[in-house]
């Protein structure tokens, strides 16, 4: 694309603007042209109504999407909690595509899933680079900025002229005038406004710098990729507008206006896929000739009339487009088989068998031709230049680090570190850069490319400096990413570039983009300033926000230096704390500028400070209060919300009486935006409610007279429920105020609610009495109230929907149990009507019912204790036994655990059905493989094994150790870790000898993690049964000569010497045989797992007399301490600290001082490591023990103090 | 010393957190001067020691200890002169 003279430009504008008639002009020449070639054609094209309406829609999408770059701040703000998580304007959208394609593995790509605002980033310009490509200074810059805003505004008032004097009609009336005016008159007015889009549409697009870049090139090199681009010269951007022209034949001339312009800019986000669809309908659609009509109708009975004098077919060429075409193609050609999806799609490297790269080269992608197409030249090594060789291996390790194989993938990152200095900033970044900037990039590509940067920069340092602006540029789009740690690393890019750069090169670089036109740029210029100024100090970047907040040249600076303070209180947090003071009276002004956004913004921001110091600070916020609450007085909308957020953050840091009388000030306007219609203003209206009321100055007097009223009457209506962030909300300050008013206020007014006809609503409704009952209690609930509130839980609980989520079934669920548990033995009297109901219910045909009742057993069965319907229990006991044949997972697991609830409460000896009956009947639910079944199941039996072992005989016992076995290797930690102390219990119950022979059997399994489990039950078994019951067994069992089990062996002492502490000091002369014989083995797993145990064992005998034992096991240790794999050295490391805390660091000191001067490095770092550890751990101990030295020269070293004595 | 994980904690971080912490390129002067200033640190932290002291030295117990603050500063005496400072 031609890049454009500003100049000339300006010239060729505002001489356009002088002609009468209205013709407007674009920023470009060659738009120009375009645009006044496009009108003629617009006119016989079109008709009027057309246009007119092609107008509206332009300029309403306009103005939508300024409003949503304002939304967006309020909402941003507005998620307190989700403000880090989600600073991107619809996260929404994206969760919900992520979900659409799949485990995002396959379909990753970055582009598809962008919204328009995250599309805004390929429109930035290169700033710091003329037409010819020539470095410009700071001062060049900023006169080019200046020029591009004056040219803005100019164009925005002549359009405001236009609009004034009728030329445009407002948007309401195109659409009645187009029926009535008569086309003559209007043509010629149509026909500028036609104009206008062209021009507006050209703005935004101006030069784009990577089409600078040589890549494009590549293209033309590359015929497999090129021809792509040849048969579909008209590419998808266009297509979408498009579209409704279709229809109309005519349409291909503009269509081909549109592809010249559009083949010369060689747009790479086409999809080829929609030019085929495109082309497939274009075919579907085509007139039917002749013979096909015969074909279709009968021959006799219908005539040929000839078409009317006056008709004149209204398509111009289309007999001339080419049907053969689609001949080639097929009936259908939009209908293809798809590839199955080759390996690499699904995240799979290609194997040696599948690689069809050329000399260790990946294979390149399709996409990626334009990169990398010049590989694929056969060139002579001798006929190219030093830069060219340099640059096809850039390019190499680039495609290495991108799409190689993770083992290619390391060598060329390695590669690309070592030798960032040797290629230079240029030659890498040129590369990297355009890369990044792919449409097609996906997610691990970028990630992995960002790394290079990452690494790069380190490397290169203060040489990155004339590339920072192109890196920013490409990196900070990642700061407003979805992906949270795609933000991450765009800060830590971002802070160390600001290291590597320095600060006058950051601020250089970026002051341009401070009062950008752009909102986006705007808006990601700001992020990246707000962490600089983390990474290089907030203190060192105050003076210059000072002087930009105070900006008196552009609004949009202002907006921008507050908005940076804004996001440099979200990135620090408390840390802000320092600068506190001095932040707020730099942005103070802006409460009161004459633009409205900035006044927003500037609300915003004194927000976020107030959230950030929370809950310090309130002195540096003095010189704020009067501005803001004067100013909710004067504002409306937007503004206003904004305002009382700042107030809402504000309060909670005042003192009680200051809090309560400016909650007094900002009340009545409070309550009179409770009937707003908008949606974010209600959100922040409850937000504020809720934080006034939370602080301790408001009385709750105040609070049941004035807000509460109106509170109920606008808030709790069935409306509010339906929205989720409302609902929350509204949950969220109700339960604020009951806290401060108490809960029958609360309760007695919505608890009629329960037996509202909307679901959504009896769900909030019971959510927020759940809360208030949980946090409040139920003591003040009275009689009357009491059979209300039962009377609609039962009735909530009953009327719910089958087929809810999850998470919505357990708020009706768990109201219930909160509400029984806080009423205690007062529920005695409905325990009958709610036994009925639950045992009515369990024998629903839905699933989810059953389960529901299940699980209220469990809630409900320690207040049914409380109440003594013991009879009641057992009775429940039996139904639920006879459910035990239960087909679904989910509901039997329901059913184990509210059976093991009841155990719980009424012991085993009552329990019915009798435990040897109900035994039994769980031994092959054990086998389940389903989890809640499994972890309930394992929980039942082992509470079984506690309490009641010897009500069931001891065969059965062993049966179910069997089964315990299989469970020991469950994915889920918790069910792993109730077997194996099931097993303690069993062990203990009937002997250990029969447990004991079935574990160390099991260590013979190949299954690493079905061993490990079994050692920790060996363990258990030794802590339940005392060691000494196992330890012939399993020292006899070290002497086979096999691996695993040795090893096995090694790690049950480790965890016997873990679980029985203070015990092992009885054993540590027993076992310190089988240590030595594992310290000295060949295999250094059993070395490592020798040194775990004996690190506990050194734990456990410490200041029990074994020092002797300690030390002689060391002597073991020690010669471990040169490991170089890092397990056993850890593990080495890990012993000798146990063994430091049980013989005292004096003792170890005599075995480091051997080595912290030893001549070879190597030996050194390892002694000062173990040193340093025993400082850490027990310096002082070690004044005692360091060694005496003798005085040298002017030094003395002689330490005489500890030589006193008496 | 190792983080939770199990890596090491680096030179850097260990250092600033415990100054009496070596590495294997220290020197003995730096060394020794940490084992003084620690000894002397435990002298005044521990009062009783600090009162043993004193009647070993037929010091009184304050004088003692602003000894040992005093001396604290440079234990072992200035830094020898290497060959690489002297250059």
């Amino acid at each position: 694309m031609s890049q454009r003279n500003v100049d000339s430009d300006i010239a060729e504008a505002r001489a356009s603007r002088a002609k009468a008639d209205g013709q407007r002009s674009g920023g470009r020449s060659d738009d120009l042209k375009f645009g006044g070639g496009q009108t003629s054609v617009d006119d016989a094209m079109y008709d009027a109504g057309q246009a007119g309406e092609f107008v509206t829609e332009m300029v309403e999408s306009d103005h939508s999407d300024m409003d949503e770059s304002d939304d967006d701040e309020v909402v941003d703000m507005g998620t307190a909690v989700n403000k880090e998580a989600s600073p991107s304007a619809q996260p929404d959208d994206f969760a919900e595509l992520r979900e659409r394609n799949g485990s995002g593995v396959v379909n990753t790509r970055i582009s598809d899933r962008e919204s328009d605002y995250h599309k805004r980033r390929n429109n930035r310009v290169a700033l710091d680079v003329d037409s010819e490509g020539n470095k410009l200074s700071y001062r060049e810059i900023m006169e080019n900025q200046e020029v591009e805003r004056e040219k803005a505004e100019l164009e925005e008032k002549v359009r405001k002229i236009r609009e004034k004097n009728g030329e445009v009609a407002p948007q309401e009336e195109t659409a009645t005038t187009t029926t009535t005016t008569t086309t003559t008159s209007s043509t010629a007015a149509k026909g500028s406004r036609w104009d206008e889009p062209a021009a507006e549409e050209a703005k935004p697009k101006r030069r784009r710098r990577w089409d600078a870049t040589p890549v494009a090139a590549g293209v033309d090199a590359t015929p497999a990729a090129g021809g792509k681009w040849d048969e579909t010269p008209s590419a998808a951007p266009a297509a979408k507008k498009r579209s409704r022209w279709d229809a109309t034949p005519a349409a291909v001339v503009v269509e081909k206006l549109n592809a010249q312009a559009k083949e010369a800019k060689k747009d790479l986000s086409a999809d080829p896929r929609a030019t085929l669809i495109e082309q497939e309908m274009e075919f579907r659609n085509r007139p039917m000739t002749d013979e096909e009509i015969n074909n279709l109708l009968p021959a006799s009975g219908y005539k040929i009339l000839p078409p009317p004098a006056d008709y004149k077919p209204l398509r111009l060429n289309s007999s001339k487009k080419d049907m053969s075409a689609y001949a080639a193609v097929g009936q259908t050609p939009g209908f293809m088989i798809a590839q199955t999806p080759v390996r690499e799609e699904y995240g799979i490297p290609l194997g040696p068998s599948g690689t069809e790269g050329v000399d260790g080269i990946p294979f390149i992608k399709q996409e990626d031709y334009q990169y990398f197409g010049k590989l694929m030249e056969d060139k002579n090594e001798s006929e190219l230049t030093k830069e060219e060789i340099k640059e096809r291996q850039i390019m190499v390790l680039l495609l290495k680090i991108k799409s190689g194989t993770p083992p290619q993938r390391k060598t060329g990152m390695r590669q690309i570190t070592d030798r960032a200095r040797e290629f230079g900033a240029g030659p890498l970044f040129n590369q990297i850069l355009p890369l990044l900037m792919s449409p097609m990039l996906e997610d691990q590509e970028r990630h992995l490319l960002v790394k290079v940067i990452d690494r790069v920069l380190y490397k290169l340092d203060h040489l990155v400096r004339p590339y920072v602006h192109k890196i920013l540029v490409v990196i900070e789009p990642l700061l407003i990413d979805e992906d949270y740690f795609a933000r991450i690393e765009g800060r830590e890019i971002i802070s160390n570039l600001a290291k590597a750069a320095g600060l006058a090169v950051m601020i250089a670089t970026m002051r341009p983009d401070i009062d950008n036109l752009d909102e986006y740029v705007r808006n990601t210029t700001a992020r990246a300033f707000a962490v600089v100024a983390t990474a290089l100090g907030v203190q060192n970047l105050l003076p210059f926000l000072k002087a930009v907040c105070r900006s008196k040249k552009s609004w949009q600076a202002r907006h921008t230096g507050i908005k940076i303070i804004q996001q440099i209180a979200i990135l620090v947090g408390c840390g802000i704390l320092p600068y506190l003071k001095e932040m707020v009276d730099i942005i103070t002004q802006g409460l009161t500028d004459e633009q409205q956004k900035v006044r927003t913004i500037c609300a915003l921001t004194l927000a976020a400070l107030a959230e950030a110091a929370y809950p310090y600070g309130i002195e540096s916020f003095d010189g704020v209060l009067r501005p803001l609450w004067k100013g909710i007085k004067q504002h409306r909308g937007k503004g206003l919300a904004a305002f009382l957020k700042a107030i809402g953050y504000i309060i909670p840091l005042m003192e009680d009486n200051h809090a309560n009388h400016y909650t007094r000030e900002v009340m009545p306007i409070l309550i009179r935006e409770f009937q707003s219609p908008d949606e974010e203003m209600k959100k922040i209206v409850l937000k504020v409610i809720k934080q006034c009321v939370s602080t301790t100055g408001v009385t709750a007097t105040y609070v049941r007279e004035e807000i509460l009223p109106d509170f109920f009457k606008h808030f709790w209506i069935r409306r509010m429920a339906l929205d989720r962030r409302n609902y929350k909300q509204v949950v969220e300050t109700t339960e604020e105020l009951g806290n401060k008013v108490g809960a029958v206020d609360i309760i007695d007014k919505i608890v009629e609610d329960l037996k509202d006809e909307s679901e959504p609503y009896r769900r909030m409704v019971m959510e927020v009495i759940t809360k208030i009952l949980t946090n409040l209690g139920a003591s003040e609930i009275d009689q009357r109230l009491e059979e209300r509130l039962i009377d609609g839980v039962l009735y909530a609980f009953q009327e719910q929907g089958v087929d809810n989520a999850a998470e919505e079934n357990t708020i009706m669920l768990d109201g219930f149990g909160v509400v029984v548990n806080s009423l205690g033995v007062r529920c005695k009297v409905y325990l009958k009507q709610i036994a009925g109901t639950i045992k009515w219910r369990l024998n629903n045909k839905s699933a989810t019912v059953r389960m529901q009742a299940a699980d209220l057993i469990g809630k409900i069965a320690v207040v049914m204790k409380a109440c003594g319907e013991d009879q009641l229990m057992g009775h429940l006991g039996i139904v639920l036994y006879e459910y035990l044949g239960e087909e679904y997972p989910e509901v039997l697991g329901s059913i184990l655990s509210a059976l093991k609830s009841i155990v719980n409460v009424i012991g085993m000896t009552k329990m019915t059905p009798p435990i040897q009956d109900l035994l039994p009947r769980l031994t092959p639910i054990l086998k389940n493989r389903h989890e809640k079944v499994q972890e309930n199941c394992v929980d039942l039996v082992g509470r079984i094994a506690d309490r009641g072992a010897e009500m069931v005989n001891a065969k059965e016992w062993m049966r179910i150790c069997f089964e315990l076995l299989e469970m020991l290797k469950a994915p889920k930690k918790s069910i792993q870790r109730a077997s194996v102390s099931t097993f303690g219990y069993i062990a203990k119950a009937i002997g250990p000898q029969d447990v004991l022979h079935t574990l160390i059997n099991n260590l013979k399994v190949q299954d690493r993690q079905n061993r490990v489990c079994t050692t920790v039950a060996i363990a258990i078994v030794a802590e339940s049964c005392g060691p000494f019951t196992i330890l012939p067994a399993i020292m006899n069992e070290y002497r086979v000569p096999e691996l695993n089990i040795q090893n096995g062996v090694l790690k049950a002492m480790s965890f016997m010497c873990e679980y029985i502490g203070e015990m092992s000091k009885d054993y540590i002369f027993a076992i310190a045989p089988l240590f030595e014989d594992a310290l000295m083995d060949r295999d250094n797993v059993h070395r490592q797992t020798a040194c775990a145990a004996i690190r506990h064992l050194a734990l456990g005998v410490a200041g029990l007399g074994c020092e002797e034992g300690c030390i002689h096991l060391l002597n073991f240790v020690w010669p471990n301490i040169f490991e170089q794999s890092p397990h056993v050295i850890n593990a080495c490391l890990d012993a000798i600290d146990g063994i430091m805390v049980a013989i005292g660091p004096n003792y170890l000191m005599l075995y480091v001082l051997q080595g912290l001067f030893h001549p070879a490095r190597r030996v050194r770092e390892i002694y000062w490591r173990i040193y340093n550890s025993m400082y850490v751990y027990a310096g002082h101990s070690m004044v005692a023990g360091y060694p005496r030295m003798e005085d040298e020269g002017d030094n003395g070293y002689a330490m005489t103090t500890m030589e006193v004595f008496i | 010393m190792s983080q939770p994980g199990g890596r090491a904690l680096s030179v850097e971080v260990l250092q600033a957190k415990h100054v009496g912490t070596g590495h294997s390129d220290i020197s003995k002067h730096e060394w020794l001067t940490n084992q003084h200033r620690d000894t002397l640190a435990s002298h005044v932290g521990s009062h009783d020691h600090l009162l043993f002291l004193a009647v070993g030295q037929n010091e009184s117990a304050g004088k003692v200890r602003a000894d040992a603050l005093e001396k604290m500063l440079e234990p072992c005496g200035p830094k020898p002169k290497t060959a690489e400072a002297e250059e």
